[in-house]
């Protein structure tokens, strides 16, 4: 088990700042994800935990010794590729046990160790068969199975399901879920798909820029976004920013135009009319309430499934519901939509949470 | 039935051109190889004498002996130098572009060129024995072109000078088609960089050797600028190859029926080792990539 802090943690290349002063601290045996947009930092910040990638300011510590300057062979962390990054030459049997050979391990270890690989992962099936006989899932699972052979102390994964179809993502990411489980080591998991981060991590760091947005968890994460960015990123589809001036008329309002406005009943006591501000409402937050003064004009439909999305304007505003018993409309068609007040996120001019522990 | 026809139309340029200067060429050398024609005289058919004349020439043999030793001496070097050189220009270095430019230069150099400046090198008053004996590594110079023990090696070392820069290219290529990913993993478990060369870089770079060899091979049966420009065959008849062989009796001597029987006996072992390596190349390659 464990701990990884980072204390400043800067990467530059030429003359492009990919990761900026970053400090975060990685509890022994937590599961964390970054998730951020492309370019954003992540898979960065997680190579130089690897030591694949030199750190060119700050440190990074491993259970409080400084590793910074370690060599990546001798930092006891396994990596999970997006492209599974297996040997095509080699056997999946050969791919689990080449670095142990290439190392000097006995035998009986190296046979003890693949062993146990092949069971808490099930690969017998395959273990003769070569990368290119086997399918992405499977690629994926050997990959696993080749991080698990070298007994490190932190897993890391860079996007590792990037590259499957939509089921198999789902059945791996269970899979990856349990394996955290059952091992129970600390686990860094890179990934842009914002579903992976909810469901796996303990904790989510979200990035943008080369800098953290927020750590939380994933609840945390959803339900109490610190800024617009975060909001917008987590969530599909994604959240209903309604910027505007708050004005009182007779109770605290946010005119959308002319005709409607949004009133800020719930509104923390922060908020003053005059503010610019703007108020965050979730898609699956708002539903069809024939007496709302929010009139919505829907443009297109989105079957789903289990959810139905619309998406339409609000005022001038593009507006999104999903409802999963779904709304009287069609495409064209105006529809009036209510939610509860205690379901909006505030947000101040510079797009900042207001925080909502002192309510009026 | 017009659309049918549209490809056999495209190929149709290229196919009368290969046809002209080819394909017919080789029919009528098939020809000409059953005859004593001699470019004067008019063709007179001579069955299988040419064959058994060149069966009976103890200079025929030495010229097939040179060129096989050419081909065992060429081709592993060509096939496996270059990959070094490779991996030494593979390098995100400052200024790799003018490195790579630089040996792939001779490539682009005229072969009659890089033979007269190498002819120069080997000289007895050259470079080359200027700097072998600066550096007291011999004492007296050698005429490197003209001693028959070395004479055939100092033309082989022309031909795989002139040869590295292209086969390091293809090399080059295959080295950049190896994800970076593998020799991550590699790193993290501590593998030795000699041990990823060995056990990652070679044997993904297996359909690449393969090709360069069957490359290398073809280019190592058919020498003849090299030896022409350097030695002219000389001294001794120890650096004449096949084609060198062919080129005397049919250009020198106007035996053209006996010229081209000895072309059939080049283009039969040029056409057996390609089979052969195209055969091996095909083992080599990792199933269904």
């Amino acid at each position: 088990m464990t701990s990884i802090s980072l204390k400043g943690v800067t990467k530059i290349f030429g003359s492009k700042c990919a990761v900026r002063e970053t400090d975060l601290e990685i509890e022994s045996g937590e599961f964390i994800v970054f998730v951020g947009p492309s370019g954003c930092g992540k898979s960065t910040l997680l190579r130089m935990i690897s030591g694949l990638e030199e750190a060119t300011g700050g440190s990074i510590l491993f259970d409080q010794i400084d590793m910074t300057a370690t060599p990546a062979s001798k930092r006891g962390v396994a990596m999970v590729f997006q492209a599974y990054a297996l040997y095509p030459h080699m056997t999946a049997a050969r791919n689990l046990s080449f670095g142990l050979r290439m190392t000097g391990h006995s035998k009986e270890e190296i046979a003890r160790r693949v062993g146990r690989a092949v069971k808490i992962l099930r690969l017998d099936d395959y273990l003769n068969r070569k990368p290119a006989q086997l399918s992405g899932g499977q690629c994926q699972r050997v990959a696993i199975g080749r991080a698990l052979v070298q007994q490190p102390k932190v897993f890391l994964f860079d996007e590792p399901l990037s590259n499957l179809d939509a089921g198999l993502r789902g059945s791996m990411r269970v899979e990856i879920a349990a394996l955290h489980r059952e091992l129970g080591n600390t686990m860094v998991y890179v990934t842009h798909d914002q579903l992976e981060a909810m469901t796996l991590a303990d904790r989510i760091v979200v990035l943008n820029d080369g800098r953290i947005e927020q750590i939380g968890t994933p609840h945390e994460i959803y339900h109490q976004p610190k800024n617009i960015f975060v909001a917008e990123f987590m969530g599909a589809p994604r959240i209903n920013m309604l910027p505007g001036v708050a004005v009182e008329e007779g109770g605290l309002f946010l005119p959308l135009d002319p005709e409607q406005k949004i009133p800020l009943a719930a509104a923390p006591s922060a908020v003053k009319a005059g503010d610019r501000i703007s108020v965050g409402i979730r898609p699956e937050d708002v539903s069809g309430s024939p007496d709302s003064a929010l009139e919505m004009r829907v443009d297109f439909i989105e079957q789903t499934g289990a959810m139905t999305h619309y998406f339409g304007r609000v005022g001038r505003h593009e507006f999104r519901v999903a409802s999963s018993e779904g709304l009287p409309c069609r495409p064209g068609e105006r529809i009036h939509l209510g939610f509860a007040a205690e379901r909006l996120h505030y947000f101040d001019g510079k797009g900042q949470r207001i925080s909502p522990e002192t309510q009026r | 039935m017009f659309r049918k026809l549209t490809p056999y139309l495209f190929l149709c340029p290229a196919m009368l051109i290969i046809g002209i200067f080819v394909l017919l060429p080789m029919a009528s050398a098939l020809v000409i190889s059953f005859s004593d024609y001699n470019m004067i005289e008019a063709h007179r058919f001579a069955g299988l004498d040419q064959y058994r004349r060149l069966l009976k020439d103890p200079f025929f043999w030495n010229a097939l002996y040179n060129s096989l030793l050419y081909l065992l001496v060429v081709v592993p070097v060509l096939s496996f130098a270059p990959v070094f050189l490779a991996a030494l220009v593979n390098r995100k270095l400052p200024g790799i572009a003018v490195f790579r430019g630089i040996y792939y230069l001779p490539v682009v150099t005229s072969l009659v060129v890089t033979g007269l400046m190498w002819k120069w090198v080997y000289e007895e008053n050259g470079v080359l024995n200027f700097i072998l004996r600066n550096l007291g590594l011999m004492s007296e110079p050698i005429a490197w072109l003209a001693t028959p023990s070395v004479s055939l090696f100092a033309v082989m070392a022309v031909t795989v000078w002139s040869g590295m820069g292209f086969y390091m290219v293809i090399y080059l290529a295959g080295l950049q088609s190896i994800p970076k990913a593998l020799y991550e993993v590699a790193e993290l478990q501590g593998v030795s960089r000699i041990r990823q060369t060995l056990f990652i870089t070679i044997p993904m770079l297996r359909p690449y050797i393969a090709l360069v060899a069957v490359i290398s091979s073809i280019a190592a049966m058919k020498v003849f600028d090299e030896v022409f420009i350097m030695t002219g065959g000389g001294p001794l008849g120890q650096t004449e190859t096949l084609v060198f062989f062919v080129y005397q009796n049919a250009f020198i001597e106007f035996d053209m029926g006996y010229a081209s029987a000895a072309g059939m006996a080049l283009f039969a072992a040029t056409f057996a080792l390609s089979v052969l390596n195209l055969m091996l190349a095909r083992d080599s390659g990792y199933a269904k990539r």
